[in-house]
């Protein structure tokens, strides 16, 4: 257990420390490392979030923590520890009872998360009653006060409800609510809100602030928007072909980015830009994970590249408290 | 679904002789599909010059003997050779199946276009009747028709072919109706094409990839119906050699000389078999989007 | 929901009004004089004269429809013209024997082809799978008369543990009713089981691919209930549409098999009255099955809209 040093200087714990996480993908045409040696640490209570682009490995590092890799994917190497629990050595059994109890987590489509078969008030009872102890009626009260809390009207008349007559944004709550359902100390939510409109994107993203403040639970955000990064989180990675190249406190990564992709994904927002700049989109494309050039992965893209960049993977240095980068430029960091 | 999985997918290896059926179950088994139709099709267009016996032939002394090398696959209750009715047999079998699967394609897609294209009253009414046509199970409706034109090959075709026109002209008429409101073809009238030439150069062509895959299908049903039609005695007439009929005739000395139906048989379900696993193959290239329906 | 049931029920009408016009017009496509096709072309005037009265084809065609439908409407379909008896009486006889292997059928077609096909699709591209795939893929291809006579050959002839053919009703002694009926069950629903078997693994597939499944992992629920709850249901929606479309394609292939094992139902008896040149018989048989399929596709089109909440409200 990593105990670290509080503001005030109490001992903190780390609810989640993720050491050099490692999925790669099996197939046909080789293997696809994508996500090759992942760190990550998340306080009790805090909302960490992780930008990239698509295929970055964001998505499937969140999956790797629930154990929810498909094959022809599979977790080789590296640490999950959650509250000190190793939770890539635990047997199924035991993996499957943390998931949506300790550790839930929230998808990307709420039009397709539910069950179209099954009523809104079954698919939450079902979470409640496989983890606590309570009676069918009691699960159903507890399902009517979770409606209440993510903030949907009539939540008794729901409850009999199917998928298929709620809006994008209710149904989502819905996710909210069953992920919330047996408070669990972690949510991960992977870009909850890129489907769903402007107007309920900002509510949804009100929802989950509002209710970590409530149940205190950690929140790993997972966006390609930094809009959204900059809204909600304190601390942020930003990834890149499976690796981790910046990590921060919200206001530093905005401040002072300092590795090259992170400068390209800013620039890229009309947002951050001052009126004269042109929007600039980073060349070329994410490296093929089949193949990935020896080196720094971001070495074809970068404006900043130099022939010995393409040494060997930079490793991730400190460069100012709580700022970490992975870039060749920063070498001299403090360690 | 999560992008970065669903790019790359594969199957598991498997070892020793889990690893056999996986080999099994691919390129092999289309490759040996492949090989059995053209031996099919060998064997039915050089019927004549491959048959080591009259297939009409009979011979009462050599009745209902086993398979030995004067007969390989055994005689039948008047003498004649099984291997030789069942070489004559595949040339109605193919014959049968290709007739009825072009000429209900090409039919039923002319009806398709022209009801799909123009509408109308001449739609409503053809929708009806093939409507009606359709309410029969399949092979129903050909015994139905069987019945009144009488057992004979040609008829068979015939049967069949009425038989399957509605379901060409239903998947035909569809794609037409949504290809028509594509604004291409707006685009084409405005440039002063003739009807004509908008159906036969720009719809036809989308709707190509159903026909082709219905055409496989419908090449497989027609050979089983006039086998089924056959057996029942409502199909090729005694004494012309089709496999339906050997196989009726196999029925009477089943305890006797069961290898009269056990070759028959087999020689319909070798060549239905084959024809699918080739047809399979056909339609995951033709249209992948079809993948899962029939089998990965 | 209601006015959706009543306006599908009122649907089905013009489709049956269709099929009795179908099956009346059939005597009429017989190229030449229907009378000498069935009496043979040396019957003298006289007996013509009187089969074209009983026939009613004196009559100018729509009073012979007219007639003829309204007659139907009273559940009166004329005489066998061979037997001469009245051909509703034939009809309640052969009927239970038809519907009695029809769905004996399909009982046995789904209780192998259901967990086959869940199985081939939980464990896709093991060797199980692969297995399941060339199984079902001769499965489709055997024709069922051949498959029949394959039994028949085994099981009644070399080891003589089933009867070769006939029928006892379940009525009168249930152990025979089942043995003289499990090899024609057998064999008609063989084809299907394996058409049903790819149809469910390919559902189960396509569902198994969806979020929810995935989020329903995520609660931690048993694999076993994701499966069994969350995946089936959904699945199942398509496969009942197969079974259900199927079972006209399957009383089509009763005819076949109760040929081959002698079973007196009206798959025989359509046989035996198209060599006979029974057209009033054909007719109304005709008449019947494209009813009864017609029926069943509408009450496959109803189960769907209660298995799938989605299309409730239309």
């Amino acid at each position: 257990m990593i105990r670290a040093c509080g503001a005030k200087g109490e001992i903190r714990i780390a609810l989640l420390e993720v050491k050099n996480l490692k999925t790669h993908f099996f197939t046909e045409e080789g293997i696809s490392k994508v996500v090759d040696g992942v760190d990550l640490v998340i306080e009790e209570g805090e909302i960490l979030g992780m930008v990239g682009e698509s295929g970055c490995g964001k998505s499937v590092t969140a999956l790797s923590i629930m154990r929810l890799v498909s094959p022809p994917g599979r977790t080789v190497g590296g640490e999950i520890l959650f509250n000190g629990v190793d939770l890539l050595k635990l047997n199924k059994e035991a993996a499957r009872r943390i998931r949506g109890k300790d550790i839930s987590m929230v998808f990307q489509e709420p039009m397709t998360s539910l069950n179209p078969v099954y009523t809104i008030g079954n698919q939450i009872e079902e979470s409640i009653i496989l983890h606590e102890r309570v009676t069918r009626a009691e699960a159903r009260e507890r399902a009517k006060e979770l409606l209440a809390l993510v903030g949907i009207p009539e939540p008794a008349n729901r409850l009999n409800e199917y998928p298929h007559h709620l809006s994008g944004g209710m149904r989502q709550r819905i996710v909210i609510a069953i992920a919330l359902s047996c408070n669990p100390k972690l949510i991960i939510a992977d870009e909850p809100t890129t489907a769903l409109d402007v107007t309920i994107q900002a509510q949804i993203l009100e929802l989950m602030s509002s209710l970590r403040e409530r149940l205190n639970s950690a929140i790993l955000l997972i966006t390609h928007d930094l809009g959204v990064i900059a809204e909600m989180a304190e601390r942020v990675l930003v990834m890149y072909a499976g690796l981790v190249v910046e990590q921060a406190k919200v206001t530093d990564l905005f401040r002072r980015p300092l590795h090259p992709y992170t400068k390209g994904l800013m620039n890229s927002i009309s947002k951050l830009v001052s009126e004269n700049k042109r929007l600039e989109a980073i060349p070329g494309n994410v490296p093929n994970l089949l193949n990935m050039p020896p080196g720094c992965s971001f070495y074809p893209r970068c404006s900043y590249a130099q022939k010995n960049c393409q040494k060997g993977i930079p490793p991730l240095k400190e460069i100012s408290p709580g700022h970490k980068v992975r870039c060749w430029m920063h070498e001299g960091g403090v360690a | 679904m999560n992008k970065e999985a669903e790019a790359v997918y594969s199957p598991r290896i498997q070892t020793g002789w889990k690893y056999f059926f996986c080999k099994l179950f691919s390129e092999k088994l289309v490759a040996a599909g492949v090989i059995v139709l053209l031996i099919m099709t060998f064997v039915a267009v050089f019927a004549q010059i491959i048959s080591p016996h009259n297939p009409l032939g009979v011979d009462i002394s050599s009745r209902l003997l086993p398979p030995s090398q004067a007969h390989p696959l055994g005689t039948d209750d008047v003498g004649r050779d099984i291997f030789s009715r069942i070489i004559f047999g595949a040339r109605i079998s193919l014959e049968t199946g290709l007739l009825v699967a072009l000429g209900s394609m090409g039919l039923g897609t002319l009806v398709g276009l022209v009801t799909g294209y123009w509408g109308g009253i001449f739609d409503h009414i053809v929708m009806r009747v093939f409507d009606a046509l359709m309410a029969f199970p399949g092979i129903l409706l050909a015994i139905g028709i069987m019945a009144v034109l009488g057992p004979n090959s040609m008829n068979v075709v015939v049967a069949l072919i009425v038989a399957f026109i509605p379901s060409f002209t239903r998947l035909v008429r569809g794609s037409v109706l949504s290809v028509k409101e594509n604004t291409y073809i707006e685009s084409a009238r405005s440039l002063g094409l003739t009807d004509a030439e908008i159906l036969f150069r720009h719809v036809l062509p989308n709707c190509l990839a159903p026909i082709l895959v219905q055409v496989t299908i419908i090449f497989v049903f027609a050979i089983r119906a006039e086998a089924s039609l056959s057996f029942l005695g409502l199909g090729t007439p005694v004494p012309q050699p089709s496999w339906g009929n050997i196989l009726a005739e196999g029925r009477n000395y089943l305890r006797d000389a069961p290898w009269i139906s056990i070759f028959s048989g087999l020689a319909i379900a070798i060549t239905i078999l084959s024809l699918n696993i080739l047809g399979d193959a056909l339609r995951d290239i033709i249209d992948p989007r079809m993948r899962g329906k029939g089998g990965d | 929901m209601r006015n959706y049931l009543i306006k599908r029920i009122l649907s089905i009408i013009p489709v049956l009004l269709l099929i009795a016009v179908a099956s009346f017009s059939l005597l009429y496509l017989i190229p030449g004089d229907p009378v000498l096709a069935i009496l043979g072309p040396d019957a003298n005037t006289e007996d013509i004269a009187k089969m074209r009265s009983q026939l009613g084809l004196d009559r100018p065609l729509l009073v012979q429809f007219t007639y003829w439908f309204g007659n139907l409407l009273q559940g009166e379909l004329g005489n066998s013209i061979i037997s001469g008896r009245p051909i509703s009486l034939s009809l309640m006889e052969k009927l239970p024997v038809t519907l009695a292997l029809a769905i004996t059928a399909t009982f046995i077609s789904l209780i192998i082809a259901l967990p086959a096909g869940i199985l081939a699709a939980v464990k896709q591209n093991t060797w199980v799978d692969k297995f399941f795939m060339l199984i079902s893929m001769a499965g489709i291809s055997v024709p069922n008369f051949w498959l029949g006579l394959l039994l028949l050959l085994f099981f009644a002839v070399i080891l003589g543990w089933l009867p070769t053919g006939s029928y006892v009703a379940l009525s009168d002694s249930p152990w025979q009713w089942f043995r003289h009926i499990i090899l024609p069950a057998f064999a008609l629903g063989a084809v299907q089981a394996a058409v049903v078997a790819r149809m469910m693994r390919s559902s189960m597939l396509e569902v198994l691919r969806n979020d929810f499944i995935r989020f329903a992992r995520a609660k931690g629920l048993k694999e076993s209930v994701v499966i069994n709850k969350h995946a089936l249901k959904n699945s199942l929606i398509p496969v009942v549409t197969v079974v259900g479309l199927n079972f006209g394609h399957l009383l089509g292939n009763t005819v076949v098999i109760e040929t081959i094992f002698s079973l007196p139902g009206i798959g025989s008896f359509l046989v035996f009255s198209v060599f006979s040149r029974d057209y009033p018989v054909i007719q109304s048989l005709l008449l019947i099955i494209g009813a009864m399929y017609s029926i069943i596709n509408l009450a496959v089109d109803m189960l769907y809209s209660y298995l799938d909440p989605r299309i409730h409200y239309r």
